[in-house]
């Protein structure tokens, strides 16, 4: 198993200590030389497959950018898009797609069997997939007006804390980060440091002690546990996948800032949602928005009408759920969010929060697109549709009566959740909190510290988003 | 940090270090003046721990308290590979004594001589030993240290009226001869939190500190009489101690544990004098105990996958396997290498060791038993030749 935390800690201890003395392109050759190598420790292939897929993309931008002709710019952004997705989805669908083909055909009476294919999934591959085609995409949408130097894109696709599992940063925005020599600024160090020390903390604390006291052994069998047992691991797998991804981005935003630089934001507190569009604006932020600038705009987003907006959205959510894995039970979760933005869309009239009784609606709200949000999670953790269906029903009314493994760490893990999205609120609602009650904020850090050393469980679970 | 800057620029970063290490502070120094040493107890050795004391005392595992020696075989066993006769033994033949073979020879020592629970009884190294002339009594427990062979054999084992004796050395054999709690040396092993008995060895003379494990486990973790007692006999206490203080916080159980590893690491650099005094005093004590009823021993040195393959990290540290057996070879015992004999094989490591490094494969256990047969028929035909 690859422990990400370690590794990212391991890569700025390697990089720190030089970097400041080196010049601009010594920097990125340094950051580029360390992040392969360590990239490289999990499989030497994958640094390959990373490279190729950064030089195709590059190469594609860079002629999109010096193309004369509408055309050939054109062909040259399909030239990359069908490189680099094809890579994507021969490595990452092939199975998926063989099987469901075998499937089909088998159930309309014709028997045709196929091996699976055995290909190379290198680590974080959709992620930097992605990344590397904002490069040509962002210059063919005319997002971005310059080429971007050789060695500073490579530093960008390399740069390996957003590696693994995101931020999607942009090219051109990490980019200009990278134009400049990166000084040391004590303000960074600080923000880095308590940024990894929360991401450790959600990833740590929260999502592995929720994982192994709740969410797993439930989700394993519904059937056993009562109805309340199954309702507190839906919604404690929500919390857990919230706490392990940003605790992640958290990490390789702090890792990034110690360095200087800065990766985009990925989460900010998407239980504080009041309707679906706005979760989408607080959940795997990047994601969101590379799905909407890249598929849901060039399909015509909202402005050809309501209804082609609703289909533009259900389409977007589809793909956005076939990428975070090749199963049926992905596309579904990427359905039934494609469906409640389109509801979203149709009742915004009624969700605008103006007029009487404001408050209890925004409740209201909140609650049901909660809720909702949770329920969707279930084909997103069931390892098949007939599994969903199995824990849909035990959602209400199981055959058991086994209760949750260890109450006393899920409320624990629960009340550390509250506090993430309490701070948030309050960073919403009172501003310039984060300046005042600076020893407030300091006694927590050092009891984060003392927390995450003490709760660590005896086996981490993995990363949830590796896998896609 | 003590610049200003710092302080000014940074006062997050500045507070929160400084109030960790106040926590870190009070942690190991107000803590264990105000918390019991009974609930630190509890905390090292956690729920697996406790719930397997208790399994034990009430004879629910697969060992069961001894007064003698800690804890022995429980009798008529049989769970999976594992299968003990009424005896405690883990036999090959179909009932002792009953194919009244010429020569009978005991086997004693820890799992590494009984075989571990990843063999099965006719796959350890007593079994591939028995043949139309030999008889082997497998008494070889989990965990078993010279000492506790020593006594097990003293106060009843003898009574086997056994020709030869093959007791089983580890290549790291002293630290058990000074540990009586072995959750104290071995944190991890949550099975087997058992008490055993010790020799201290002082002017040359051995003096044994006698435990009753049904006696003293009782109660645990609320055990303040045994955690005196273990501070004054226990060479691993301090583990213990040092836990009630750097257990807690990441900082001092960092440097403890880099403490730990430079102090384990510099007992392969030390001058060896004295260091295996105590274990060459038992091993002594061994012969002349077999020699009273008329027995011979044969040790039998058991390497584990670090001895034999000495690759990586260990080809620049002392091979402690080969200074053990040249100061037992010293003083003149019958001593078989073991990792001669498993090199010679030609066999690949990963035939003859399990997954854990330390037990071995059926493969393993033929190439010592071939080994030890060798050697003990020797002895057996020198015997019965006469002068």
């Amino acid at each position: 198993m690859v422990n990400i935390p370690v590794i990212c800690l391991i890569f700025v201890l390697l990089v720190f200590p030089f970097y400041w003395r080196l010049t601009r392109l010594g920097q990125n050759l340094w950051l580029i030389a360390t992040s392969l190598a360590l990239y490289g420790w999990i499989d030497w292939r994958f640094p390959c497959l990373l490279l190729f897929s950064a030089l195709v993309s590059f190469s594609c931008g860079n002629k999109i950018a010096a193309a004369s002709s509408p055309k050939q710019r054109k062909a040259w952004l399909l030239g990359a898009l069908s490189i680099n997705l094809g890579l994507l989805g021969y490595l990452k669908y092939v199975n998926f797609f063989v099987g469901s083909f075998v499937a089909l055909t088998n159930s309309v009476g014709w028997h045709v069997s196929a091996a699976s294919v055995h290909v190379l999934l290198p680590v974080g591959i959709s992620f930097f997939t992605f990344q590397s085609l904002t490069y040509p995409l962002d210059l063919y949408l005319g997002r971005a007006k310059e080429r971007v130097p050789f060695i500073t894109f490579i530093t960008y696709v390399t740069f390996l804390p957003k590696l693994f599992a995101g931020p999607i940063a942009r090219a051109g925005e990490f980019s200009e980060a990278l134009s400049h020599k990166r000084q040391f600024r004590i303000e960074d160090l600080q923000e880095g440091c308590t940024r990894f020390l929360t991401g450790y903390f959600k990833k740590i604390i929260i999502a592995d002690n929720l994982a192994a006291y709740l969410v797993n052994p439930v989700i394993a069998d519904p059937n056993s546990y009562s109805t309340g047992a199954v309702w507190a691991a839906m919604f404690g797998y929500a919390v857990q996948v919230y706490a392990d991804f940003s605790g992640y981005s958290s990490m390789a935003i702090g890792s990034a800032k110690v360095l200087g630089l800065t990766i985009p934001e990925n989460f900010n507190f998407p239980f504080l949602a009041v309707n679906f569009s706005d979760f989408w604006r607080r959940w795997h932020i990047t994601m969101s928005t590379f799905f909407r600038d890249y598929v849901y705009f060039p399909l015509g987003g909202s402005r050809k009408g309501r209804a082609r907006a609703s289909i533009n959205v259900i389409a977007t959510m589809v793909v956005c759920g076939l990428w975070h894995g090749a199963a049926w039970t992905f596309v579904t979760f990427g359905l039934i969010h494609g469906l409640y933005l389109a509801m979203n869309q149709w009742t915004k009239h009624i969700s605008d929060f103006k007029g009487r009784y404001r408050q209890l609606r925004v409740i209201l709200s909140w609650s049901c697109t909660q809720v909702l949000i949770c329920l969707s999670m279930v084909p997103f953790f069931s390892v098949s549709l007939a599994a969903a269906v199995v824990y849909l029903r035990a959602l209400f009314g199981s055959p058991g009566s086994l209760s949750i493994p260890s109450q006393t760490a899920a409320l624990f893990c629960f009340l550390a959740f509250f506090f993430d999205h309490f701070y948030g609120w309050l960073l919403a609602h009172r501003p310039g909190f984060e300046k005042r009650y600076i020893t407030v904020q300091a006694t927590a850090y050092a009891s984060i510290i003392i927390l995450s050393y003490l709760f660590t469980p005896d086996k981490p679970n993995p990363f949830i988003y590796f896998q896609f | 940090m003590d610049n200003p800057g710092v302080r000014r620029k940074a006062p997050l970063l500045f507070r929160a270090i400084c109030i960790w290490l106040a926590l870190e502070l009070a942690i190991a120094f107000i803590g264990p003046l105000c918390i019991p040493k009974s609930q630190y107890l509890s905390w090292y050795l956690g729920s697996k721990t406790l719930m397997a004391t208790r399994k034990f005392l009430v004879g629910n595992a697969v060992l069961v308290p001894d007064k003698v020696a800690g804890w022995r075989n429980k009798p008529n066993v049989a769970i999976r590979n594992w299968v003990t006769d009424a005896q405690g033994c883990r036999f090959a033949h179909q009932q002792l004594g009953l194919a009244k073979k010429p020569m009978r020879i005991m086997m004693l020592g820890s799992s590494m001589v009984n075989g571990g629970t990843g063999v099965r009884n006719d796959q350890t190294i007593s079994a591939y030993l028995e043949d139309d002339q030999v008889e082997v009594l497998n008494f070889g427990t989990m965990m078993y240290s010279m000492d506790q062979c020593l006594l097990r054999y003293r106060a009843e084992l003898y009574k086997y009226g056994a020709r030869e004796l093959i007791v089983g050395i580890e290549s790291g054999p002293t630290d058990g001869l000074k540990n009586l709690y072995v959750p104290f040396r071995m944190r991890d092993e949550a099975n087997m939190p058992y008490l055993k008995p010790r020799f201290e060895f002082s002017g040359g003379s051995l003096k044994l500190v006698p435990v009753d494990p049904e006696l003293q486990l009782t109660g645990v973790p609320q055990c303040r009489e045994l955690l005196e007692f273990l501070g004054k006999h226990d060479d691993f206490y301090p583990h213990f101690s040092d836990y009630c203080r750097t257990g807690f916080s990441p900082l001092a159980a960092s440097c403890q544990f880099l403490t730990y590893k430079a102090l384990s690491l510099s007992g392969y650099f030390l001058p060896e004098k004295g260091r295996n005094d105590l274990l060459l005093a038992l091993m002594d004590q061994m012969v002349k105990e077999a020699r009273k009823h008329g027995a011979g021993v044969v040790f039998v040195m058991l390497p584990v996958q670090a001895d034999l393959d000495r690759r990586g990290v260990h080809r620049f540290l002392p091979d402690v396997y080969a200074r053990t057996l040249r100061t037992i070879r010293a003083r003149n015992f019958v001593v078989v290498d073991g990792r001669r004999a498993l090199l010679s094989s030609n066999e690949p490591a990963s035939q003859l060791l399990s997954e854990d490094g330390i037990h071995y494969r059926p493969a393993a256990n033929k190439v010592i038993a071939n080994a030890l047969r060798t050697i003990v028929k020797t002895r057996y035909l020198k015997e019965t030749e006469g002068p």
